[in-house]
C-alpha cells in the first residue's frame, strides 16, 4: 500500500524535483515495484498530454495597440531612410556637377577630333543620282577603285 | 601772401606722341599687298587638273582604230583586278576643276563625265549617259578624296561593252600631276 507521501515522491520524481538521495531511493523502489512503475508511467503520460494540449490564451489587441505598432514600424523605417539619405545626397551632388561637365567634355572631344580618312577605306558614296553601279572593288596595293556598271 | 585757391586745370606736361603718317601708309600698303597675294594664291590654287581617259578593254592584240593608243603601262599595271589583256585609250582629256563649278568632259557620243571638287575635300565624279535628242542622264556618282587622288590613286567606272561581246569600257580619272605616284 502506497503511502500518500510515497505517491507525492513519485509525482516529484516525474517532475524532476527530488534531490539526489531521495531520487535514488525512489528508483530503488521502482526497480522492485511494478505498481509504482505503472503509476510513474501514468503520471508521465498525463504530464505529456497536459503539456501538448494546453490551450494558448492570447491577449486580444486593442485598436490603439494595433495602430501604435504601425506607427512604431513607420518610425523605424524613417530612421533607416534618414541614415541612408545623407550618403545618397552627397553622391547626387557630385553627379549634378559631373554630368554636365562630361557632356561638355564629350562635345569638345568630338569637335577637336580630326575627321581624317582612313587609308584604304572605300569611297564615301555620294549617291545624289540614280546609282547604276552594281559592284565596287578596290585595290589598296594598286591604288585604284573601280565602280562597275551593268 | 596771396594764395591762389582757384582750381588748377590739368595741363599736359608734354605733347602726345604723334604717329608718323608715313608709317601708317607703309603698314597699309603691306597689308594690302598681303591680301592681294592671298587672293591671288587662292584663285590660282583653286583649280586642280585631272586627267580623264576613256579606255577600251579587250583581249585583242591590236586596237580597233589606229588612233587609239595603248594605255600607259603604269596605269595598266594597276588594273590587275580586271581580266582583259590590253587596254587602249579612246579619248584623253585634261580638265581643270575647282570647288566653284563642275567641269563636264564629253568622252564619246554616249558618255560624258562631270567632275566637281566638293567642300569636304572630295572629288565627285559623275558619269552621264548621252543620247541623241535627249538630255544627258546621270548614271552614277561616286567620290574620292582629293588627298588620295593627289597621292596617285585612280577612280574608274567600267562596264561590259554592248557593242562587242567580251570587251569592256573604262573611264579612268586621276590627278594630272600627282604629288606622289604609286
Amino acid at each position: 500500500m502506497k503511502t500518500t507521501e510515497f505517491t507525492l515522491d513519485l509525482q516529484a520524481y516525474v517532475d524532476g524535483e527530488l534531490d539526489a538521495s531521495r531520487r535514488a531511493e525512489v528508483e530503488r523502489v521502482l526497480a522492485s515495484d511494478a505498481e509504482a512503475r505503472e503509476l510513474v508511467a501514468g503520471l508521465r503520460q498525463i504530464a505529456e498530454l497536459v503539456r501538448t494540449h494546453e490551450p494558448v490564451i492570447r491577449v486580444p489587441e486593442t485598436r490603439e495597440f494595433y495602430w501604435s505598432q504601425i506607427q512604431r514600424r513607420i518610425a523605424q523605417a524613417e530612421a533607416v531612410e534618414a541614415k541612408e539619405a545623407p550618403q545618397a545626397s552627397g553622391a547626387m551632388q557630385w553627379l549634378r556637377w559631373l554630368a554636365p561637365a562630361l557632356g561638355v567634355a564629350a562635345v569638345a572631344v568630338m569637335v577637336a577630333l580630326p575627321r581624317g580618312e582612313k587609308e584604304g577605306t572605300t569611297l564615301a558614296a555620294n549617291d545624289t543620282v540614280e546609282d547604276a553601279v552594281s559592284m565596287t572593288f578596290r585595290s589598296d596595293a594598286d591604288g585604284v577603285t573601280i565602280h562597275w556598271i551593268n | 601772401m596771396f594764395l591762389d585757391t582757384r582750381p588748377k586745370l590739368l595741363t599736359p606736361t608734354s605733347k602726345p606722341a604723334m604717329i608718323q603718317p608715313t608709317k601708317i601708309t607703309r603698314w597699309l600698303a603691306f597689308l594690302f599687298t598681303l591680301c592681294l597675294m592671298g587672293v591671288g594664291t587662292a584663285a590660282f590654287a583653286g583649280e586642280t587638273r585631272y586627267k580623264v581617259e576613256l579606255v577600251w578593254g579587250t583581249d585583242d592584240a591590236k586596237a580597233a582604230s589606229p588612233e587609239m593608243k595603248a594605255l600607259s603601262p603604269e596605269v595598266q599595271s594597276r588594273l590587275t583586278q580586271l581580266r582583259w589583256k590590253n587596254y587602249f585609250v579612246v579619248k584623253s582629256e585634261v580638265a581643270a576643276v575647282s570647288t566653284k563649278e563642275a567641269k563636264k568632259v564629253t568622252l564619246s557620243d554616249k558618255c560624258a563625265v562631270e567632275l566637281k571638287e566638293l567642300p569636304n575635300g572630295h572629288l565627285e565624279v559623275q558619269i552621264h549617259s548621252l543620247q541623241a535628242g535627249a538630255d544627258p542622264k546621270p548614271v552614277a556618282s561616286k567620290t574620292m578624296s582629293l588627298k588620295n587622288l593627289q597621292s596617285g590613286e585612280l577612280i574608274a567606272y567600267g562596264g561590259n561593252s554592248k557593242d562587242r561581246w567580251g570587251d569592256a569600257w573604262l573611264v579612268i580619272v586621276r590627278a594630272d600631276q600627282p604629288k606622289a605616284s604609286k
